[in-house]
């Protein structure tokens, strides 16, 4: 019996080939600390493990439970583990406070005797909690606020975890309204041509935008693989230069000329369009600024419009946007035909509908490489292809930036996350009363 | 009166279910999907739509509003989509004792200072003290909450860190015993019920000081007064007395106001109350867990305004029910 949210990964079980994971033989017991998994074709062992990380249920408290009874469970609610910590209390939506787990030896008891996590919504309280040491660890701390906040409070350090979120403007490749229509795929009036988009992509300065609000926690963005992934990451290609007067001629080059009111016009269409964000970004409402300024001095018309999260995301599942701001936030494992994929059925997070055979194969390529270092050279001419086509303009990699107490000693963030050694953390023993 | 209150009662079933309609198909026209949460690379495609049939969202709207309605006439609101599926009224359980709370508690601060503040008014009519609490509390009534809540959570938790910052109890209240658990539950509560009350303190205040000023203009004051009653007399049992009634209409009239100041008070100062989990449930188009938290709502503010009728009539003998 599985349910779990990641169930398409058992596709590779031994039986899926034959329509029907055959669990008897795919997943094996023979103890009580192993778990074989068993693929009916090779399947790289970075990718078994990432696909197979599916939690193990303690069969004595669930086994009298009924199938369509398991996401309602009370015993969802009260989680039973054998790590460095288990659940002491859970108040949904306020806290969830952890204890040292004495009796663990995967791999050992947490150093810190009990763990609080606070559900606290308001950004604001948030940031008066660290500085007052009502808190010890805040998360995704804005860089405005940092002077302040160190200023303030001198046992506060900002630490940085990252590259694995970044922010990109969508151009829509292709007539979504056509494709909805008759499904056939016709370029988008204004952003179908990859000479269009990589011009959009040469008019906005992105380090302006990085200087002006993530300053050294932004770096410029080249594509979906984050420098932080070494072996992957192409570093020979250079990001295209903030050049307006480039832009300008490739725009002309397209047949876009500037119109009697100063803006681009090609067969009677202006070149004008609605750049959307989801509300409540401060970092997207700043960056969107910057591009309606820089598309402008080019004789490009973008207005803003800001949606509420949840409508933002049904219209561009639904193909209604033509341009937009969004950001991912990547996974360790590079697996991105989610994406960018040409099957627009499958790929259903190829929002802009960009389509590449090459691409396509190149990403089935690299994940029938056993090692993942096989695949550095399918990954670098993948990256190579993004940058000549511009499905999208990615603008910058965020670090994100946390807020640490001085009294927590032994903690590494790393890209897996800032708690990602929390069982080795210290607290060291305050001498004087927090201020 | 009770065949009133009975009548008043009935009335009010057919309006909560007028509004709870009115709520099933306004946040159903609503664009967004309950479902969204699972719809995201690494998760399978089938998720999503298997939380679509498990919820019944695939049916036509009016088979869905029957379903509701014959599930709701059984008392079953049935479970939060966004809350690992608890029953609704479970997480209702939870939240509505503290909201409650802090209602219970501005209603009282917001009459208590109203009150006090419009006598004080009245009776020094044109003084420095009622120009300056005329001022003060036109201050207060014109500032916006949510920024004020900031302010005084700067002033003082910041600056002056005289009280908590947020969350009903400190980290480990429970081993403080039950007297100091309460006590520190106070503590947590002092800014957020100043921040909600003061705006409708001042508002009281006005229409105290306004009232008293025309009863303590009647003849029945001067008659009081020329027996030779001593100036407290007068004031608290035969001006104020009179010069309540109407302010006793604003208690029931005050419940909206104070449900809804308590959304964004709950949610600065991260309390697991009804107006965070409405706020919350919302943004997640948990559908079920909204209409309960209407049907809650209304019912409050329906009873409220009954309750202030009645109160109405018990003070006013010439008030017939």
């Amino acid at each position: 019996m599985i349910a779990s949210a990641r169930q398409q990964y058992l596709a590779e079980l031994v039986g899926a080939d034959k329509g029907q994971v055959d669990f008897d033989k795919a997943i094996e017991t023979p103890n009580d600390t192993t778990l074989i998994f068993r693929f009916y074709k090779p399947v790289p062992e970075h990718l078994a493990l990432f696909h197979t990380s599916l939690t193990p249920l303690p069969a004595h408290r669930w086994k009298d439970v009924k199938p369509d009874e398991f996401r309602h469970s009370p015993l969802n609610l009260n989680p039973l583990g054998a790590g460095p910590y288990k659940l002491k209390n859970w108040m949904q939506q306020q806290e969830i406070v952890l204890a040292s787990n004495r009796r663990s030896n995967l791999p050992k008891p947490g150093n810190i005797p009990s763990i609080s996590f606070k559900v606290v919504p308001d950004y604001t309280v948030r940031l008066t909690q660290l500085q007052t040491g009502a808190a010890d660890v805040v998360e995704n701390i804005k860089p405005e606020d940092f002077t302040a906040l160190l200023k303030a409070n001198r046992q506060i350090q900002i630490k940085t975890v990252g590259l694995r979120v970044y922010d990109y403007v969508g151009w829509s490749n292709i007539d979504h309204e056509e494709y909805r229509k008759s499904g056939t795929f016709k370029p988008h009036p204004l952003f179908g041509s990859a000479s269009v988009r990589l011009a959009l992509t040469n008019a906005i300065d992105r380090q302006a935008i990085i200087d002006g609000y993530l300053k050294q926690y932004g770096v410029v963005c080249n594509n979906d693989i984050s420098p932080s992934l070494k072996w992957a990451y192409n570093s020979r290609i250079t990001p295209h230069a903030f050049d307006p007067a480039k832009a300008s001629a490739m725009l002309k080059a397209e047949g876009w000329i500037p119109g009697a009111d100063g803006i681009l016009q090609k067969n009677g269409r202006k070149f004008s369009f609605v750049l959307y964000t989801n509300a409540g970004n401060a970092r997207r409402n700043y960056a969107s600024v910057i591009i309606q300024q820089n598309l402008r001095s080019i004789g490009i018309d973008c207005k803003l419009d800001v949606q509420e999260s949840n409508v933002f995301f049904e219209n561009l599942q639904a193909g209604k946007l033509d341009a937009w701001m969004a950001g991912w936030s990547i996974g360790l494992e590079i697996d991105p035909l989610d994406v960018w994929g040409s099957n627009l059925k499958k790929s259903r997070f190829n929002f802009t509908g960009y389509r590449n055979s090459r691409l396509d194969e190149l990403c089935e390529l690299a994940k029938q490489k056993m090692d993942p270092k096989g695949a550095r050279p399918y990954w670098l001419e993948y990256q190579e292809i993004l940058h000549r086509d511009q499905p999208v303009t990615f603008l910058y990699w965020i670090k994100e930036t946390q807020g640490f107490s001085k009294r927590i000693e032994g903690e590494e963030l790393n890209i897996s996350g800032s708690f990602y050694n929390i069982d080795d953390w210290r607290l060291r023993p305050s001498t004087t009363v927090a201020p | 009166m009770l065949i009133y209150i009975f009548k008043r009662l009935l009335i009010a079933i057919p309006l909560i279910f007028g509004v709870l309609t009115l709520t099933f198909f306004i946040i159903r026209l609503a664009p967004g999907d309950p479902a969204a949460f699972f719809i995201q690379p690494g998760i399978s495609p089938n998720v999503a739509e298997q939380i679509r049939a498990q919820y019944g969202l695939n049916d036509p709207l009016p088979v869905q509003y029957f379903k509701w309605l014959a599930n709701v006439l059984q008392g079953d609101f049935g479970r939060s989509f966004s809350r690992a599926q608890q029953p609704v009224f479970d997480v209702i359980a939870e939240a509505l004792p503290i909201t409650v709370t802090i209602a219970g508690l501005t209603l009282v601060a917001n009459f208590t200072f109203g009150i006090l503040i419009g006598i004080v008014s009245a009776i020094r009519q044109n003084s420095f003290l009622d120009r300056f609490l005329t001022v003060t509390a036109l201050f207060f009534y014109s500032m916006p909450e949510f920024w004020f809540a900031l302010m005084m959570i700067i002033l003082f938790a910041l600056k002056f860190p005289i009280f908590p910052v947020s969350g009903l109890n400190e980290i480990g209240a429970e081993s403080y015993g039950v007297f100091g658990f309460i006590v520190d539950r106070f503590w947590h509560l002092v800014l957020p019920v100043t921040v909600l009350s003061i705006n409708g303190a001042a508002g009281i205040a006005r229409y105290v000081r306004g009232s008293m000023l025309e009863v303590i203009r009647q003849d029945y004051i001067r008659t009081a007064r020329a027996k030779g009653l001593p100036e407290n007399v007068v004031i608290f049992k035969h001006a104020l007395r009179n010069a309540l009634l109407p302010v006793i209409t604003l208690m029931g009239s005050s419940l909206p106001f104070i449900f809804s100041g308590a959304l964004f008070i709950e949610v600065i100062f991260a309390f697991p109350g009804m107006g965070r989990v409405t706020v919350e449930a919302i943004f997640a188009r948990d559908y079920p867990l909204i209409i309960a938290n209407t049907f809650i709502s209304g019912s409050l503010i329906v009873l409220g305004n009954l309750f202030a009728d009645v109160l109405y009539a018990v003070a006013d003998p010439r008030i017939k029910l």
